[in-house]
């Protein structure tokens, strides 16, 4: 590409809690960033048109699709990629279900459920199938991923104090669950 | 149900023979480590089926020993990984899994050898489980395989054996090649067969409807791993409805492809499935490793056909075009052409 | 990956915005507004938009505003439609929207994204229509505020270097009877065969299409035929059809014809629902 380098900006971005920097151009997307700038291969290249979820991550603790996002639109925000979840009751219960098959899509579902999961704890199914319809799976039934979801749902509601949610915690990246636009941009916003 | 809503059931029935180049094969190779556990290593590419998984189980069972003592080798090396004709067909397990028990027998053989020896007994009279070769009369007389699988050494270092490798392979009995005309032959080794159904709500106003029920029973010949083969059998049962309610390309005249993304080429989503029941019955597979017969993708199978039949009887028009549109429905029920 | 360079610019306010898109388009760069910024993504990753500076107004605060001003609610329009469905501040605004993409493209999709969409639905400009909103508008030649009926013909009509800031509505219309419906082919997610909007208000029911169309509207005369209770309601509806200012598409979604049908079933369902018999 002709006089790429007049574009290249160096990028500062908050990736699983770690400050890191990438030369990279501003058209270059978070996708392409945060896998050949950083190496966080988990964030999965699908579709690249914003209608697989298979790049899912978490932008201020909200599932976002990586291949819809510059990267410069992420400075200033906390970025957590499935490499930052250290076994977490999402994962396990992924696991313990066979929510998965040949795995590709699993790290998007993973971030999507984590995020639904600290957001909307009391999600109700409308909400919860409102939010995975977001990702596609080529192999299972769904119905293993909907058992993982309500299992970690039902988790995080019986208890607050439940150490595996209270790991969850500490082993999401600082920030994942921190959102300005969960505070409301809109006035008289209640978060239900 | 009310005045525009139908439920309707549909069956259909289905049976497959993976046919495949009759020279197919499958080889598997088993090695020692120090400590007596093993490594397995195959062609089969582990693509999200969990035939890999399956195998250490098979090996793990003709050793008799746990497979949390069986590493699995996931790359492959078209170097050096033993040839498996092609992960496809359905087939992973039946050629692997016969290739891996032999591999297995060649090891356990070469086992018995040289405990034989260590242990001053015939090796008939030799029997391996839970990492020993004992005899079979009197377990107490017993060496582990940790000390014989890279050889045995006598205090005085005299050594005997060396390191165990296992070998195996497998190809299908007395296939041939199919003939053009008369159809003929011999392409596959087993018939499997299932029966599966469909219940769906029909919206008679614009034809959409739901799916409410599906079930899937296939004849496993021998169940390997339970929550693996339920798994298989949804997940084509899924990809069966998915094709069968919505998937296909639409072309232009000039033969371009209208819905070339996955914006325009849709599949199922989370909570667009129906409630899944799947069961099994087993008839062994005298050739199968253990009786299994199988599995992958047979679920998918008949799903087309025991739709169309639950949407042919709820719209009361036979319906033989896929994939099954809402507007395909009315179009056949109004007597249109299809576009 | 996009295949060209483009700079980006994020300014923080109305004024930096317009005078950058003035300096930028002066010296050839083909600027653009960059809000969510999901169709400039796909559609420049093929190659059909481009462009060499693209302005980011999600960090403008007038453009991240949503408030209630005498009466009025003010939105702005980097607003996601996942925050106006969340906020439940304009539930009609709110759910159309949510009938837009999936979940988490619309945690990126804006609201002026939406209305000023390449696509032909823009299906969050039906509550604008249906709810005579005013538009706020800057540019260059600085700032206007616009009726939606005037500013809004099957697409907004932007002078050069113009963006939406904010929506304004009458708080009242927030609280009125509304029905939201969008139909698709077959699949959850996907294009609409038909969207349909309507709001009850005491002089009647009002009513917004999108997928109908290769346009978005709402219709005087469509409204007026279907609020003529002295006759049948499917007559009403069929006549109202002859009404539209535009025929009914045909596409890999569906065919006029069955989308006709199913429009039919959904404007019947949604006068209905708003005591519309």
């Amino acid at each position: 590409m002709a006089g790429t380098d007049r574009y290249t900006i160096v990028l500062e971005l908050n990736v699983n809690g770690e400050m890191r920097r990438a030369a990279a151009r501003p058209a270059d997307l978070l996708l392409d960033v945060l896998r050949d700038s950083f190496g966080l291969t988990g964030a999965k290249p699908g579709c690249l048109n914003g209608d697989c979820g298979a790049c899912t991550v978490l932008v201020d603790g909200w599932p976002m699709k990586s291949c819809l996002m510059l990267a410069v639109e992420a400075e200033g925000k906390a970025v957590t990629t499935v490499e930052g979840l250290k076994n977490t009751a999402v994962q396990r219960e992924f696991v313990d279900k066979f929510a998965f098959q040949c795995g590709y899509c699993t790290p998007g579902f993973v971030m999507n459920v984590y995020g639904l999961a600290h957001l909307r704890p009391d999600a109700d199914e409308h909400t919860v199938k409102d939010w995975l319809q977001s990702n596609i799976c080529r192999c299972t039934g769904y119905e293993e991923i909907r058992d993982a979801v309500v299992s970690v749902l039902q988790r995080r509601a019986s208890s607050a104090a439940d150490a595996a949610v209270a790991e969850d915690a500490t082993n999401a990246a600082d920030g994942a669950v921190d959102s300005p636009m969960r505070k409301g941009s809109a006035a008289n916003g209640s978060d239900t | 149900m009310d005045a525009h809503t139908i439920r309707a059931k549909g069956i259909g029935c289905f049976w497959k023979n993976s046919s495949i180049d009759p020279d197919g094969s499958s080889g598997a190779i088993v090695s020692f480590n120090q400590d007596g556990s093993l490594n397995l290593e195959t062609g089969v590419v582990e693509i999200g089926t969990g035939t890999k998984t399956i195998l250490a189980q098979i090996l793990a069972e003709r050793m008799r020993m746990s497979p949390d003592h069986i590493h699995v080798k996931f790359k492959i090396s078209t170097d050096i990984t033993p040839e498996h004709w092609k992960t496809v067909a359905s087939r992973g397990t039946f050629l692997a899994g016969r290739a891996v028990l032999k591999a297995a027998d060649d090891a356990i053989r070469q086992l018995l050898d040289i405990a034989a020896c260590v242990l001053r007994a015939d090796p008939v009279d030799l029997e391996l489980g839970h990492g020993y070769v004992y005899a079979r009369a009197d377990p107490s007389v017993r060496i582990a395989v940790k000390d014989i699988c890279y050889g045995y050494k006598y205090p005085n270092g005299n050594s005997i054996g060396g390191q165990i490798i296992g070998r195996g392979h497998y190809i299908q009995r007395r296939m041939n090649y199919t003939n053009p005309e008369t159809g003929e032959g011999t392409p596959g080794p087993e018939w499997n067969v299932g029966a599966q159904a469909v219940e769906i709500e029909l919206d008679t106003r614009d034809y959409s409807y739901k799916l409410l029920k599906a079930i899937s029973v296939n004849d496993a010949g021998k169940v390997l791993n339970p929550k693996a083969a339920k798994g298989q059998v949804m997940g084509a049962m899924s990809m069966g409805l998915s094709f069968a309610n919505r998937e296909t390309f639409m072309f232009s005249g000039e033969g371009a492809i209208y819905n070339a993304s996955l914006r325009d080429y849709n599949v199922i989503r989370y909570g667009e499935n129906p409630e899944y029941v799947v069961e099994f019955i087993e008839s062994p597979c005298l050739d199968g490793p253990y009786g299994a017969r199988a599995l992958g993708e047979h679920g998918l199978i008949a799903m087309p056909a025991a739709l169309a039949a639950a949407l042919s009887r709820a719209a009361g028009v036979q319906l033989n075009r896929l994939p099954l549109f809402p507007e395909t429905i009315w179009r056949a029920k109004m007597g249109e052409p299809q576009p | 990956m996009i295949p060209y360079n483009f700079d980006y610019y994020a300014p923080a306010t109305v004024a930096e915005a317009a005078a950058l898109f003035q300096r930028l388009d002066a010296e050839g760069k083909q600027p653009l507004y960059y809000s969510g910024g999901t169709e400039i993504i796909t559609i420049g990753r093929i190659n059909r938009i481009y462009t060499e500076a693209v302005i980011d107004l999600k960090r403008i605060p007038d453009c991240r505003q949503a408030a209630v001003q005498s009466g009025k609610l003010v939105l702005g329009s980097a607003l996601t439609l996942s925050e106006l469905y969340d906020s439940r501040v304009f539930p009609l605004l709110g759910e159309t929207g949510a009938g837009v993409a999936d979940r988490t493209s619309r945690n990126k999709i804006t609201f002026g994204g939406n209305i000023c969409s390449k696509f032909i639905y823009r299906e969050a400009v039906l509550p604008l229509l249906l709810t005579d909103s005013e538009v706020r508008i800057a540019g260059p030649g600085g700032a206007r505020q616009t009726p939606i009926a005037e500013a809004f013909d099957g697409q907004l009509r932007l002078g050069r270097g113009e963006f939406v800031v904010q929506t304004v509505t009458d708080e009242s219309y927030a609280r009125m009877p509304y029905v939201t419906i969008k139909k698709r082919k077959v699949a959850a997610i996907d294009y609409p065969l038909v969207t349909v909007a309507a709001l009850r208000t005491s002089e009647g029911i009002r009513i917004a299409f999108s997928g109908v169309c290769a346009f978005p509207f709402r219709s005087q005369a469509v409204e007026r035929m279907l609020n003529r209770r002295e006759l049948p309601l499917r007559d009403r509806i069929d006549q109202s059809i002859a009404l539209f200012p535009a025929p009914v598409i045909s596409d890999i979604k569906g065919s006029a014809a069955y989308r006709e049908l199913v429009l039919k079933l959904v404007m019947e369902q949604t006068m209905r629902a708003l005591g519309g018999e």
